[in-house]
């Protein structure tokens, strides 16, 4: 595969010329960098994928965090791609790590009642609470 | 009583445990000492938390027991626990502002069971924040002695990391404060800080040690594991940590707990040592490649055979786990949101902006950047390309284990790539700091244990771990692997310079 | 993921609204009646002080893990084989990620791809005709706490007890054409799960709870779009609610407008339903598989045992009944409608030997009673089936007159103590009660003969008419040979004499 020396840097749809990531000092590539094996993006994010995600997550960004936040992740989901390509048919996920050898079956306990009113140890480090109650700002439906 | 030949922290966690067993040493003795080596070396920020008067009191009780010959396998032995363990005792904080001063109504089962033993706790170490790090720089809980959050600093030099997240923990032991700690591995946690720090750390198999009472990072991966100046210290902590948990943990193996001490002396003639290729790559350091070789070298004087093998998909590790944890971890945090503890925000409009203020001052960018990966990896129209497609990686990467494993008995290569960098080298570059997992995350992915083994120093004296792999449930023959190289090395005993002896 | 199964939905009399059709699907949480919770040992009994009943599991505290209760999957499995569903050998737990403060962890475990039951029919009478209702699926999960309002300004205070408790989530295809018969199929499902004892049906304490999936069509058109009203736990409601929304929306497409989907709550005060304030991303619950818990194996072992421990279920016993009891298809069905009554009428029956008079009374003066006083079946106001049997073998015999035995049994019930009674104790307020008011059949024949006697001797026109062909003269001399033995003359006997007499 012949290894894109040249070329400014193009993000959708374009190809890093892995020689710039090489220039970065503080970082040292898996092997396959120097293989010349090329990074073909196939999408990045935009800002408003990182709205959407930090939505979805209950985070606030500014505008600043919000760039940041967008520039990193794109970054590391370049590293990501190449798993992408991997051909995976056929296999199936690994549900627990110890399912490679074993046959890994949830445990059932019998249906009995064990735990007691802990109540003002469980609600130690409570932020808001009264009459036993958890109180937050009120949920409209 | 009479003063040991050698001073307490210079002990080894079997010989101290002999000492108070024999009535030499009283546990309230051997307390205090440590306290005031704690207290001495606080400008390392290990301890997030202590308390003299519960830990003497823990220490006196340990004393009344010991005077009535008591069985405890750790009767009076201090240790400490990374402060992702919940404690009673104390805070428990994961290394984040969303949970300062957070009080557990219950202990850890890990814990409990150290306990049980008789251990006296001298308090919580630091970690990177929910165990979301590799150099401890993401702590956002200021160590004891400190004002404000600092990275924790490597005794062998304080201008660098000591590595992470359970990099407390490392330091803790290297510089003699505790003659062994707990921490937890997820994707190379226990192992990389006790390379870069010079002690001996052991991650067991998945599902050995219990999850309950760990503050969850990455369920499919975290694993609570020992970090000790010897093997053989591993070896009796480990054994204890471990056992079945059935009623409070479904990942709990149901598997009768161990002696890990029983094989440390078995000899190693005709082991055989699988080496993969791709580890050595052009990435890894040439002082940390020699030192590697040279241990190799030393295990074939003991008897072994190098035998090469291969791991092809070594390097999908790093998409593959920064797809997996970060997704398990987005899910395990939405857990704190305000509602029934931790950080609130003192300011918000309604609960949606109670929520978004809660969680944006309580995590740290890199929770929150991992909280982006994760929601984004799982979220509708990615999942299948991102998530499910890691894990049916995880299971190629796991069978291409069991293939290795065919031809050998163990894995051996370097932890990481390099030697602790300087403090602030990599914390503006997240990726590098993933990158640099590359050698520990495929037994994490694959749930077998790992062992970081004390293997010499670079040339500026910074210390380099060689890692040992071994099958499922092969713990007791990685520490009989590490325990025999211990004996024949010295690397394990040296002291940093930058602690006072 | 629906199963498909080969047999199409029985076709459904197209109750057409305006000339739409109206198509409905429900989705039931039934709260399964086991003791403890499903993934923690806290106990689910209900009404507890706010938090007492929430332990550090279903608080999500850091650091707790779940741990899976047996009960919840046997009464899963319960439920599959009353449906006649596909119990899955191995189905899995996923992670629904959302926030609300009655979700403690952020998360709900629930099962997504592969639940534990699949497929399945309920079956019920709609307007006496058989109809049969499809599920897609019912899968296990975890209740949510309760969200309180009314007590604090601003702020609404959350109880976490409820959370934890375990669910099955009952999935029906949209087979349902009418409110009628959703409001069926929901009664159906609901003696269903009491019937087989996963539930305790009790709608007012929130164990058994339906959405309707609402949207209407003009026939042959492809599916509307539906919106969900959420949380009836009322048959009445359901009912409303429904008929409401499928005039609301046809209102909407007849101005014009597009139906967007929404959830929407009934409101019982106004009668409406109302969109709940839309919750952006709110499809977006990143499903997968739970990592701290392994996938749920169901060995078809456990399922026999399970099938071989089941209480005969309310379908095959009423066919039963009609055949051992030779009663009506309608009257065997009303009879198994509940277990106890099931139960009740047998025992009846038993005690009586007359299936037929046992049922009259059961779904008659007996039911009557019970929706009078609003108490249940066994409660202890109620005379025990062996003492009602008692009492229906005495008409049985010809002691007493139907009519008598009503009044009985208005004495029988008539109690202010609070105690239960034994069978004794019944015989004697029944004696009493026929003595006290002489209800005894008359059956000595020669006081009767002597009435009448007297009657037809003080009635020669009503004798004459009936000699010369008039019926109705009959029926009068009867009349007043009924009336001078106040009633407890034994009509049959009357007849029978009275016809000798007079031939």
């Amino acid at each position: 595969m012949p290894c894109p020396a040249a070329g400014a840097l193009e993000r959708k749809g374009g190809i890093i010329p892995y020689r710039l990531l090489r220039n970065r000092p503080s970082v040292r590539l898996p092997a396959c960098f120097d293989a010349g094996f090329p990074l073909k993006i196939a999408m990045s994010l935009t800002s408003s994928d990182i709205s959407r995600i930090a939505n979805l997550a209950r985070l606030e960004l500014d505008s600043e965090a919000s760039e940041r936040m967008l520039s990193q992740l794109n970054s590391f989901f370049d590293v990501v791609q190449q798993m992408r390509a991997i051909n995976t048919t056929g296999i199936e996920p690994l549900e627990h790590p110890f399912a490679t050898i074993r046959d890994m079956a949830l445990r059932l306990r019998e249906d009995t009642v064990s735990e007691s009113n802990n109540r003002e140890a469980n609600q130690r480090s409570a932020p808001a609470v009264e009459s036993g109650l958890f109180l937050v700002p009120k949920v409209i439906e | 009583m009479t003063r040991p030949d050698t001073d307490l922290h210079d002990l080894s966690l079997v010989a101290l445990a002999e000492q108070l067993r024999q009535r030499k040493v009283s546990a309230l003795e051997t307390a205090q000492h440590f306290l005031a080596r704690a207290k001495a070396h606080d400008a390392l920020g290990a301890f997030v938390a202590r308390d003299d008067a519960v830990t003497l009191a823990q220490a006196r009780a340990a004393d009344e027991r010991l005077a009535k010959g008591s069985t405890g396998a750790l009767e009076g032995v201090p240790l400490a626990h990374k402060d992702i363990f919940v404690t009673r005792d104390f805070a428990s904080t994961a290394g984040s502002r969303m949970l300062l001063g957070y009080r557990s109504p219950f202990d850890a089962t890990v814990v409990t069971r150290l306990a049980v033993q008789g251990a006296v706790t001298l308090g919580k170490l630091n970690c990177d924040e929910f165990a979301m790090g590799s150099a401890n720089e993401n702590s956002a809980v200021a160590s004891v002695g400190h004002n404000r959050p600092e990275p924790v600093r490597n005794p062998w030099n304080l201008e660098h990391i000591p590595g992470g997240s359970s990099g407390a923990s490392a330091v803790a032991v290297a510089a003699r404060l505790l003659p062994a700690s707990t921490g937890t591995d997820t994707g190379g946690s226990i192992r990389q800080p006790a390379s870069f720090c010079g002690v001996t750390g052991i991650k067991p198999t998945y599902g050995r040690a219990s999850r309950y009472g760990m503050i969850a990072f990455a369920s499919s991966l975290d694993q609570a594991g020992p970090m000790a100046r010897s093997a053989e210290d591993c070896a009796v902590l480990l054994s204890h940590m471990c056992g079945p948990d059935l009623d409070r943990d479904s990942t709990s193996l149901d598997l009768p707990p161990e002696d890990f001490t029983r094989a440390l002396g078995d000899s190693l003639k005709g082991l055989r040592i699988g080496v993969p290729t791709e580890f050595f790559g052009a990435g890894v350091s040439d002082d940390v490649r020699a030192a590697v070789d040279a241990a190799l070298a030393q295990y074939e004087k003991l008897g072994a055979l190098r035998v090469p093998v291969s791991l092809p998909r070594t390097e999908l590790s790093i998409p593959v786990y920064y797809i997996i944890a970060p997704a398990e971890a987005s899910s395990n945090l939405s857990r704190f949101d305000g509602v029934k503890f931790g950080h609130r925000a003192a300011h918000y409009t309604d609960l949606a902006d109670m929520y978004r203020k809660t969680r944006s001052e309580g995590f740290g960018d890199e929770v929150k950047r991992r909280i982006m990966i994760g929601t984004y990896v799982l979220s509708h129209g990615y999942y299948d390309a991102y998530y499910l497609q890691a894990q049916k990686i995880r299971r190629m990467l796991s069978d291409d284990f069991q293939r290795a494993f065919k031809d050998c008995d163990v894995i051996a290569g370097p932890v990481a790539p390099s030697v602790a960098w300087r403090i602030g080298e990599k914390s503006e570059d997240p990726l590098a700091n993933y990158l640099a997992d590359i050698f520990t995350l495929p037994a994490s992915l694959a749930g077998l244990p790992g062992m970081s083994v004390p293997a010499g120093f670079d040339a500026a004296g910074l210390p380099i771990g060689l890692q040992l792999i071994g099958n499922y449930l092969q713990e007791s023959r990685l520490l009989n692997m590490a325990h025999q190289f211990q004996l024949a090395t010295d690397f394990h005993t040296r002291k940093p310079q930058g602690i006072r002896t | 993921m629906s199963v498909q199964i080969e047999k199409a939905a029985t076709p459904a009399k197209s109750l057409l609204v305006r000339g739409y059709e109206v198509v409905i699907g429900f989705e039931t949480h039934a709260q399964l009646s086991t003791q403890s919770k499903i993934f923690s040992r806290a106990s689910t009994a209900f009404g507890a002080e706010p938090n007492t009943q929430a332990c550090a599991v279903d608080l999500a505290l850091p650091g707790t893990l779940p741990v899976m209760n047996k009960g919840a999957v046997e009464r899963a499995i319960r439920l599959g084989l009353a449906v006649n569903a596909h119990i899955a050998e191995k189905s899995i737990f996923a992670r629904k990620n959302y926030f609300y403060p009655d979700l403690p962890k952020g998360y709900q475990i629930s099962q997504f791809e592969i639940p534990v039951v699949q497929g399945g029919d309920v079956e019920f009478l709609l307007d006496g005709e058989p109809r049969s209702v499809r599920l897609v699926r019912a899968h296990l999960e975890e209740d949510a706490g309760k969200s309180l309002h009314e007590d604090f300004i601003g702020q609404s205070g959350i109880d976490l007890n409820r959370a934890g408790t375990p669910l099955l989530e009952i999935v029906t295809e949209p087979d349902m054409r009418s409110s009628a018969e959703a409001v069926a199929y929901a009664r159906a499902l609901h003696g269903l799960v009491t019937w087989i004892g996963i539930c305790d049906g009790n709608m007012q304490e929130g164990s058994y709870r339906c959405d309707a999936n609402v949207s209407v069509r003009k026939p042959g058109a492809p599916l509307g779009t539906r919106r969900e009203i959420k949380n009836l736990n009322s048959f009445k409601f359901m009912q409303q609610a429904i008929d409401y929304e499928v005039r609301w929306q046809i209102e909407q497409i007849e101005e014009g407008h597009v139906i967007e989907q929404a959830t929407v709550l009934f409101d019982p005060a106004t009668g409406e339903t109302r969109a709940m304030r839309t919750k952006e991303d709110a499809a977006d619950y990143r499903y997968f598989p739970d990592p701290d818990l392994p996938p749920l194996m169901i060995a078809q072992s456990w399922i026999d045992e399970v099938r071989a421990a089941m209480p005969e279920l309310p379908q095959a016993m009423a066919k039963r009944f009609e055949a051992e009891y030779e009663l009506s298809a309608y009257d065997a069905i009303q009879l198994t409608q509940s277990k106890a009554m099931a139960t009740y009428f047998e025992t009846v029956t038993k005690t009586c030997g007359r299936p037929k008079i046992a049922a009259n009374w059961v779904l008659g003066e007996l039911s009557a009673f019970l929706n009078k006083a609003r108490i249940p079946i066994d409660d202890v106001l109620v005379p025990i089936p062996t003492a009602l049997g008692a009492l229906l073998q005495k008409v049985e015999e010809g002691e007493l007159l139907n009519n008598a035995a009503k009044i009985v049994f208005k004495d029988l019930v008539d109690r202010k103590d609070g105690e239960i009674w034994e069978l004794a104790a019944f015989i004697e307020r029944m004696d009493k009660s026929i003595k006290d008011r002489d209800l005894g059949q008359m059956n000595d024949s020669s006081g009767l003969e002597a009435i009448l006697d007297e009657v037809v001797a003080a009635n020669a026109k009503s004798v004459e008419e009936f000699r010369q062909g008039k019926d109705k003269a009959f029926n009068a001399l009867v009349g007043q040979i009924m009336k001078a033995s106040r009633g407890k003359a034994n009509p049959a006997q009357v007849n029978e004499l009275l016809r000798k007499k007079l031939s």
